[in-house]
Protein backbone atom coordinates (compact mmCIF):
# COMPACT_ATOMS: atom_id res chain seq x y z
CA UNK A 1 0.00 0.00 0.00
CA UNK A 2 1.65 3.53 -0.95
CA UNK A 3 1.06 5.81 2.27
CA UNK A 4 -1.25 8.32 2.54
CA UNK A 5 0.88 11.17 2.72
CA UNK A 6 3.81 11.56 0.68
CA UNK A 7 6.82 13.67 1.80
CA UNK A 8 9.16 15.10 -1.12
CA UNK A 9 13.32 15.04 -0.09
CA UNK A 10 15.50 17.25 -1.41
CA UNK A 11 18.55 15.48 -1.84
CA UNK A 12 17.76 13.25 0.65
CA UNK A 13 16.70 15.66 3.10
CA UNK A 14 13.42 16.79 4.39
CA UNK A 15 13.50 20.02 3.50
CA UNK A 16 15.40 21.98 0.82
CA UNK A 17 17.44 24.64 2.21
CA UNK A 18 18.48 28.02 0.33
CA UNK A 19 20.37 31.32 0.69
CA UNK A 20 17.68 34.30 1.47
CA UNK A 21 18.71 35.52 -2.06
CA UNK A 22 16.08 36.25 -4.88
CA UNK A 23 18.13 34.25 -7.29
CA UNK A 24 18.06 31.42 -5.20
CA UNK A 25 14.22 30.76 -6.11
CA UNK A 26 15.35 29.01 -9.51
CA UNK A 27 16.61 25.96 -7.56
CA UNK A 28 13.18 26.37 -5.72
CA UNK A 29 11.02 26.57 -8.76
CA UNK A 30 13.03 23.47 -10.09
CA UNK A 31 12.44 21.33 -6.97
CA UNK A 32 9.11 22.25 -7.16
CA UNK A 33 8.67 22.00 -11.05
CA UNK A 34 10.36 17.87 -10.78
CA UNK A 35 7.11 17.42 -7.56
CA UNK A 36 4.90 18.74 -10.43
CA UNK A 37 5.58 16.28 -12.75
CA UNK A 38 5.97 13.65 -10.05
CA UNK A 39 2.42 14.16 -9.29
CA UNK A 40 1.03 15.10 -12.83
CA UNK A 41 -0.20 18.39 -11.53
CA UNK A 42 -1.71 19.95 -14.45
CA UNK A 43 0.13 22.90 -15.88
CA UNK A 44 -2.37 25.51 -14.23
CA UNK A 45 -2.39 24.29 -10.79
CA UNK A 46 1.65 24.26 -11.46
CA UNK A 47 1.95 27.86 -12.23
CA UNK A 48 -0.47 28.97 -9.21
CA UNK A 49 2.31 26.73 -6.82
CA UNK A 50 5.13 28.51 -8.34
CA UNK A 51 3.75 32.20 -8.10
CA UNK A 52 2.34 31.41 -5.04
CA UNK A 53 6.54 30.02 -3.76
CA UNK A 54 7.96 32.80 -5.61
CA UNK A 55 5.98 35.74 -3.28
CA UNK A 56 6.98 33.81 0.13
CA UNK A 57 10.78 33.36 -0.95
CA UNK A 58 11.07 36.60 -2.40
CA UNK A 59 9.28 38.11 0.25
CA UNK A 60 11.54 36.42 2.68
CA UNK A 61 14.63 37.26 0.70
CA UNK A 62 13.53 40.67 0.22
CA UNK A 63 12.91 41.77 4.12
CA UNK A 64 13.38 38.53 6.31
CA UNK A 65 17.35 39.75 7.18
CA UNK A 66 18.06 42.96 7.26
CA UNK A 67 20.90 42.69 9.26
CA UNK A 68 22.58 40.01 6.99
CA UNK A 69 23.10 36.47 5.52
CA UNK A 70 20.05 33.86 6.15
CA UNK A 71 18.28 30.91 5.04
CA UNK A 72 15.23 29.71 3.69
CA UNK A 73 14.14 26.38 4.33
CA UNK A 74 11.24 24.71 2.24
CA UNK A 75 9.21 21.50 2.62
CA UNK A 76 6.89 19.86 0.59
CA UNK A 77 4.17 16.98 1.49
CA UNK A 78 1.10 15.73 -0.46
CA UNK A 79 -1.96 14.26 0.75
CA UNK A 80 -3.16 11.51 -1.04
CA UNK A 81 -6.27 11.00 0.41
CA UNK A 82 -7.48 14.72 0.67
CA UNK A 83 -5.57 15.49 -2.60
CA UNK A 84 -4.14 18.01 -0.85
CA UNK A 85 -0.40 19.93 -1.36
CA UNK A 86 1.58 21.28 1.77
CA UNK A 87 4.26 23.69 1.35
CA UNK A 88 6.07 25.49 4.23
CA UNK A 89 8.06 27.92 4.11
CA UNK A 90 10.71 28.71 7.28
CA UNK A 91 13.07 31.03 8.06
CA UNK A 92 14.68 32.81 11.17
CA UNK A 93 14.39 36.12 10.33
CA UNK A 94 12.86 39.35 11.83
CA UNK A 95 9.05 38.26 13.09
CA UNK A 96 6.77 39.01 10.33
CA UNK A 97 3.62 38.02 9.38
CA UNK A 98 2.71 39.02 6.20
CA UNK A 99 -0.92 38.24 6.11
CA UNK A 100 -1.60 40.81 8.12
CA UNK A 101 -0.53 43.38 5.63
CA UNK A 102 -2.87 45.51 3.93
CA UNK A 103 -4.46 44.24 0.68
CA UNK A 104 -3.73 46.12 -2.02
CA UNK A 105 -6.56 48.35 -4.15
CA UNK A 106 -7.20 46.39 -7.18
CA UNK A 107 -9.03 48.84 -8.70
CA UNK A 108 -6.96 52.20 -8.18
CA UNK A 109 -5.58 53.96 -11.12
CA UNK A 110 -2.18 53.32 -12.63
CA UNK A 111 -0.97 57.02 -11.12
CA UNK A 112 -1.55 55.55 -7.93
CA UNK A 113 -0.99 52.31 -7.82
CA UNK A 114 1.37 50.92 -4.98
CA UNK A 115 3.75 49.05 -6.54
CA UNK A 116 4.41 46.70 -2.92
CA UNK A 117 1.19 44.34 -1.28
CA UNK A 118 0.57 42.64 -4.52
CA UNK A 119 2.42 39.22 -3.71
CA UNK A 120 0.70 38.11 -0.85
CA UNK A 121 -2.59 39.56 -2.38
CA UNK A 122 -1.83 37.26 -5.06
CA UNK A 123 -0.61 33.79 -2.78
CA UNK A 124 -3.98 34.33 -1.38
CA UNK A 125 -6.04 34.05 -3.60
CA UNK A 126 -3.95 31.23 -5.91
CA UNK A 127 -3.85 28.94 -2.70
CA UNK A 128 -6.73 27.64 -0.95
CA UNK A 129 -5.17 28.29 2.60
CA UNK A 130 -2.41 30.08 3.96
CA UNK A 131 -0.90 30.15 7.61
CA UNK A 132 1.12 32.20 9.86
CA UNK A 133 3.06 30.22 12.79
CA UNK A 134 5.66 31.84 14.78
CA UNK A 135 7.57 29.04 16.65
CA UNK A 136 10.93 29.12 18.53
CA UNK A 137 11.99 32.41 16.46
CA UNK A 138 11.01 31.31 13.52
CA UNK A 139 8.67 32.27 10.92
CA UNK A 140 6.32 29.87 9.48
CA UNK A 141 4.00 29.89 6.52
CA UNK A 142 1.91 27.37 5.35
CA UNK A 143 0.51 27.19 2.08
CA UNK A 144 -2.53 24.38 1.28
CA UNK A 145 -3.71 24.21 -2.32
CA UNK A 146 -6.62 20.72 -3.17
CA UNK A 147 -5.45 19.77 -6.26
CA UNK A 148 -8.79 18.83 -7.97
CA UNK A 149 -8.23 15.97 -10.47
CA UNK A 150 -8.64 12.38 -11.18
CA UNK A 151 -5.03 12.01 -12.50
CA UNK A 152 -3.19 11.78 -9.41
CA UNK A 153 -1.75 8.45 -8.23
CA UNK B 1 13.80 33.78 -20.03
CA UNK B 2 14.61 34.99 -23.13
CA UNK B 3 14.07 38.18 -24.74
CA UNK B 4 13.43 38.78 -28.65
CA UNK B 5 13.35 42.53 -29.52
CA UNK B 6 12.61 44.25 -32.52
CA UNK B 7 12.59 47.64 -32.93
CA UNK B 8 11.62 49.89 -36.24
CA UNK B 9 11.41 53.67 -35.88
CA UNK B 10 10.03 54.80 -32.67
CA UNK B 11 8.73 51.08 -32.01
CA UNK B 12 9.88 48.46 -30.04
CA UNK B 13 8.48 44.58 -29.85
CA UNK B 14 9.78 42.67 -27.16
CA UNK B 15 8.64 38.93 -27.45
CA UNK B 16 9.15 37.04 -24.17
CA UNK B 17 9.63 33.23 -23.36
CA UNK B 18 9.57 32.13 -19.82
CA UNK B 19 8.17 33.23 -16.92
CA UNK B 20 8.44 36.57 -15.28
CA UNK B 21 8.90 35.87 -12.12
CA UNK B 22 11.69 37.29 -9.15
CA UNK B 23 14.62 35.81 -11.04
CA UNK B 24 14.09 37.00 -14.29
CA UNK B 25 12.25 40.53 -14.22
CA UNK B 26 15.45 41.97 -13.18
CA UNK B 27 16.69 41.26 -16.34
CA UNK B 28 13.65 41.91 -18.45
CA UNK B 29 13.43 45.55 -16.56
CA UNK B 30 17.40 45.58 -17.56
CA UNK B 31 17.12 44.66 -20.79
CA UNK B 32 14.03 46.94 -21.59
CA UNK B 33 14.90 50.20 -20.10
CA UNK B 34 18.65 49.70 -21.76
CA UNK B 35 16.30 49.69 -25.24
CA UNK B 36 13.59 52.36 -24.83
CA UNK B 37 14.64 55.16 -25.36
CA UNK B 38 13.19 57.08 -27.34
CA UNK B 39 10.80 54.33 -28.18
CA UNK B 40 7.30 55.51 -28.06
CA UNK B 41 4.84 52.59 -28.86
CA UNK B 42 6.22 49.68 -26.40
CA UNK B 43 4.70 45.96 -27.49
CA UNK B 44 5.21 43.00 -25.40
CA UNK B 45 4.50 39.82 -26.79
CA UNK B 46 3.56 37.34 -24.37
CA UNK B 47 2.26 34.60 -26.60
CA UNK B 48 5.15 32.34 -24.72
CA UNK B 49 4.97 33.75 -21.39
CA UNK B 50 4.60 30.76 -18.77
CA UNK B 51 2.97 32.89 -15.67
CA UNK B 52 3.78 36.12 -14.40
CA UNK B 53 4.41 36.72 -10.17
CA UNK B 54 4.31 40.47 -8.61
CA UNK B 55 7.83 40.80 -9.36
CA UNK B 56 6.67 41.09 -12.99
CA UNK B 57 3.62 42.98 -12.15
CA UNK B 58 5.76 45.78 -10.20
CA UNK B 59 7.61 46.24 -13.28
CA UNK B 60 4.61 46.52 -15.76
CA UNK B 61 3.65 49.48 -13.73
CA UNK B 62 6.99 50.84 -13.83
CA UNK B 63 6.96 50.37 -17.74
CA UNK B 64 3.71 51.48 -18.09
CA UNK B 65 3.97 54.74 -16.41
CA UNK B 66 7.03 55.54 -18.39
CA UNK B 67 5.47 55.36 -21.68
CA UNK B 68 2.64 57.38 -20.54
CA UNK B 69 5.63 59.83 -19.59
CA UNK B 70 7.04 60.06 -22.57
CA UNK B 71 3.23 60.31 -24.59
CA UNK B 72 3.45 56.53 -26.06
CA UNK B 73 1.78 53.56 -25.17
CA UNK B 74 2.93 50.12 -24.00
CA UNK B 75 0.50 47.19 -25.43
CA UNK B 76 0.56 43.46 -24.11
CA UNK B 77 -0.13 41.43 -27.26
CA UNK B 78 -1.43 37.34 -26.82
CA UNK B 79 -2.04 37.10 -23.22
CA UNK B 80 -2.65 33.08 -22.12
CA UNK B 81 -5.35 32.59 -20.17
CA UNK B 82 -3.26 31.60 -16.54
CA UNK B 83 -1.21 35.14 -16.92
CA UNK B 84 -5.16 36.77 -17.79
CA UNK B 85 -6.52 35.56 -15.08
CA UNK B 86 -3.28 36.73 -12.64
CA UNK B 87 -3.77 40.29 -14.32
CA UNK B 88 -7.72 40.03 -13.61
CA UNK B 89 -6.99 39.07 -10.08
CA UNK B 90 -4.81 41.91 -9.34
CA UNK B 91 -7.33 44.56 -11.49
CA UNK B 92 -4.04 45.16 -14.07
CA UNK B 93 -6.76 44.17 -16.80
CA UNK B 94 -8.01 47.74 -16.16
CA UNK B 95 -4.85 49.29 -15.90
CA UNK B 96 -2.38 47.60 -18.66
CA UNK B 97 -3.58 47.51 -22.30
CA UNK B 98 -4.14 44.09 -23.03
CA UNK B 99 -4.82 42.90 -26.44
Amino acid sequence: MTELIRKFTYQGKEFLSLPAERTAFATLKSWLSDIAVELKIPAKAEKQLLIAADEIFSNIAGYGYPNGDGCVKASVEFNRGEQLLTMVFSDSGIAFNPLLSEEPDTSSPLAERPVGGLGIFLVKKLMDSVEYRRENNRNYLILKKRLSCGNIQ
Amino acid sequence: MKITMNRTDKQLTASIEGSIDTVTSPDLEKQLTESWDDITDLILDFSKVDYISSAGLRFMITASRHMEDVDGQMTIRHVNDDVKEVFDMTGFDQLLNIE
